[in-house]
């Protein structure tokens, strides 16, 4: 759904509009904010993010004049610096100044680092991939986003037994995989 | 492991959106859930207040224009809240209990010419408010159970005519989609009472009487665990979409002097479970006729509040099933059937069916996935009983991916010191718990000061018999 047909449907019915840019962008805006808040905060306030975040993104729409046709772009920054707030405000010991212009200017001896890191990133989705479903799927529920095999029992329709037994095997791969790459951390 | 998926976090927008779109982390109900609660928000916040600051984008401030407009759209609510309202007055004349966990209503609006699968989702989004402290209420929430759960897991102990033989049923369904694992077990009973309460602990097993029936949502199978081998072939699933309501005025007409009882299709796709799940026959056999029976009170029963009832029986029905007086226990929340004992002439028990354990939606265990190893389904992959691969001893073995040590295999994958790699035994590698506090204390003073002499186990081969090499414990 671009800009314009969602202009169109929120004149039309609004609670449609809503609900289907919330489809649509769930998935992309929740992964933003758990990416940089899975370390210090709690599901719960992850998802009140991930609510605070789509908050403001209907406000903005709401308003008669756009500012740009990029959906995807302008609400990934809005999770993005919604996110950063969240991370100062339960992460961080001291009040620090938001300054997300400066976070969104990276120096130059980030890029290296930056660089490094992204391709790492690549490579391990790359190699998480290639271990087929649903061992993939069950790989990252377990090791990035957290969640028990009876969790992911209630995601993957595998009993919480069947996870262990296929997260055993496919980490075994992995771990196989990633040595292969000459890959450590 | 947990480091390299560290590095994810942070995530850059590309990778933000690989992972959106290959490895979402809500589940669809989650999704519903976060968007319940936004909506919720949304409408009780003060929106739009003139001041409140969009993160990142410009202060912005109501139209004026809106504000004639949300004038008149609260007096329509107003009007139709209204309207509604002494419509609901001059419906059946039903008991409306109160709302307390009464469902959300869907949030699409219905068509003017509904489909059957708008129909039947409407039925189970807004399913009726039936008084359960009525005989009516009772008696329809079991004939419409189906509209008050999408998901169920449980066992439950029945029996067969005279008592000889009891079925022991494990089962778990998934009514939207339209999936069922039931492990039905045939058993000589010895001791009913025993059973009935929970004293008998082994089973013996009929011939021929332990198999699984199971619909992976495209089909249903009976598997013979005996045998090894599919029995048969069940065909198509049945859906919420064929499980149309049928009105309660509707469920019982007499037509040229012969009774009809209306049922609705079953929706579960576990026929072995319907006894528990969707006991429509017992409810049309025990409680069609309301003089026979009567509402005793309210138990607790498997942690769920249950309607006792207390009835007899007779004629063609009770010749059947040789029962003339019966107890039920029926969930109050479900309308599903949690206890059965029906007793003879004499007085003497003469069928059963008492469940064990139950769980709905949320709390109920996921239908376990049963994977055929062929193409053509002809052969099962059965899981292990505790969720690792054994060795030829039955000895468990895997790596050691939980910190609960009840979760660890028998051997635990390592590496030695010498670089061989095998298996330690998790009873070693786990040691002899402290007998003491100050035990414990002095053990943890001789690790942090340095005079702690690390264990050194065996590692073994799969075996678990010939040793390979040594594994030194890391006190990191």
């Amino acid at each position: 759904m671009d800009y314009r047909e969602y202009r169109l449907l929120l004149q039309a019915d609004r609670d449609r509009a809503e609900r289907l840019l919330y489809g649509e962008y769930v998935n992309y805006v929740y992964a933003i904010v758990y990416s940089r808040l899975r370390s210090c905060a709690t599901r719960e306030d992850i998802g009140e993010c991930v609510i605070d975040v789509f908050m403001d993104v209907f406000a903005f729409y709401e308003k008669d004049s756009a500012v740009s046709d990029d959906m995807k772009g302008f609400i990934g920054t809005v999770a993005y610096r919604k996110s950063a707030a969240y991370f100062n405000r339960l992460c961080r010991s001291s009040t620090v100044p938001l300054d997300d212009v400066a976070e969104a200017l990276p120096s130059e001896d980030d890029i290296q680092q930056d660089a490094e890191l992204s391709e790492l990133r690549g490579i391990l989705l790359d190699l998480v991939d290639s271990l087929g479903e649903p061992d993939s799927t069950i790989i990252m529920q377990k090791y990035f986003y957290g969640r028990s095999s009876r969790e992911i029992a209630r995601i993957v329709p595998l009993s919480p037994v069947m996870i262990r037994v296929r997260c055993s095997r496919a980490l075994k791969k992995l771990r196989r995989l990633l040595a292969d790459r000459d890959i450590s951390l | 492991m947990k480091r390299y998926f560290s590095s994810l976090e942070n995530a850059d927008k590309q990778t933000a959106e690989r992972l959106a779109e290959s490895y979402p982390a809500l589940s669809r109900r989650e999704k519903s859930a976060l968007y319940r609660r936004l909506k919720s928000r949304r409408s009780s916040a003060a929106e739009f207040e003139v001041g409140e600051q969009v993160s990142g984008v410009e202060l912005y401030r109501r139209p004026r224009w809106q504000a004639p407009l949300r004038v008149t759209a609260a007096a329509l609510a107003l009007t139709l809240c209204l309207g509604g309202t002494v419509y609901a007055m001059h419906g059946f004349g039903r008991a409306v209990p109160p709302a307390s966990g009464a469902p959300e209503p869907p949030s699409e609006t219905v068509a003017a010419e509904p489909t059957t699968e708008e129909v039947t989702e409407s039925a189970r989004r807004q399913p009726e408010q039936y008084d359960m402290r009525t005989q009516e209420g009772v008696y329809y929430k079991m004939l419409n159970c189906i509209d008050y759960y999408d998901r169920a897991s449980g066992e439950f102990i029945s029996s067969t005519n005279g008592l000889s033989m009891c079925n022991i049923v494990e089962f778990e369904t998934d009514i939207p989609e339209s999936r069922s694992y039931t492990h039905y077990r045939q058993c000589w009973l010895y001791n009913p009472l025993e059973v009935i309460y929970g004293k008998q602990e082994s089973v013996d097993i009929a011939d021929g009487g332990d198999f699984i029936q199971f619909c992976d949502g495209t089909g249903g199978y009976m598997y013979s665990l005996t045998s090894r081998a599919i029995t048969k072939n069940l065909g198509g699933v049945i859906t919420r979409g064929d499980n149309f309501p049928v009105p309660d005025s509707e469920r019982h007409t007499v037509s040229g002097g012969v009774d009809h009882w209306s049922y609705r299709e079953q929706a579960t796709n576990a026929p072995y479970a319907r006894k528990c799940l969707e006991p429509w026959e017992m409810t049309f056999g025990f409680l069609s006729n309301f003089d026979t029976w009567s509402i005793l009170g309210t138990q607790t029963y498997l942690g769920r509040e249950g309607v006792i009832i207390n009835g007899t029986l007779s004629g063609a029905y009770s010749a059947k099933l040789n029962v003339t007086s019966f107890d039920f226990i029926v969930d109050r929340e479900t309308g599903v059937l949690l206890y059965y004992i029906g007793r003879n002439e004499a007085g003497e028990l003469s069928s059963f069916m008492i469940v064990r354990d139950i769980a709905f939606d949320g709390n109920a265990r996921s239908v376990r996935n049963v994977e055929f190893a062929d193409p053509e389904k002809t052969e099962l992959i059965e899981p292990t009983p505790n969720g690792y691969e054994t060795n030829a001893s039955g000895q468990t073995y895997g790596a050691a991916d939980s910190d609960d040590p009840s979760e660890l295999p028998d051997l635990v994958a390592v590496v030695g010191d010498n670089g061989h790699r095998g298996y330690v035994y998790a009873s070693e590698l786990l040691g002899d718990s402290p007998s003491s506090p100050s035990e414990a204390l002095e053990i943890q003073e001789a690790k942090d000061n340095g005079t702690y002499v690390p264990r050194q186990l065996n590692v073994y081969q799969l075996d678990g018999v010939s040793i390979v090499d040594t594994f030194t414990e890391d006190l990191g």
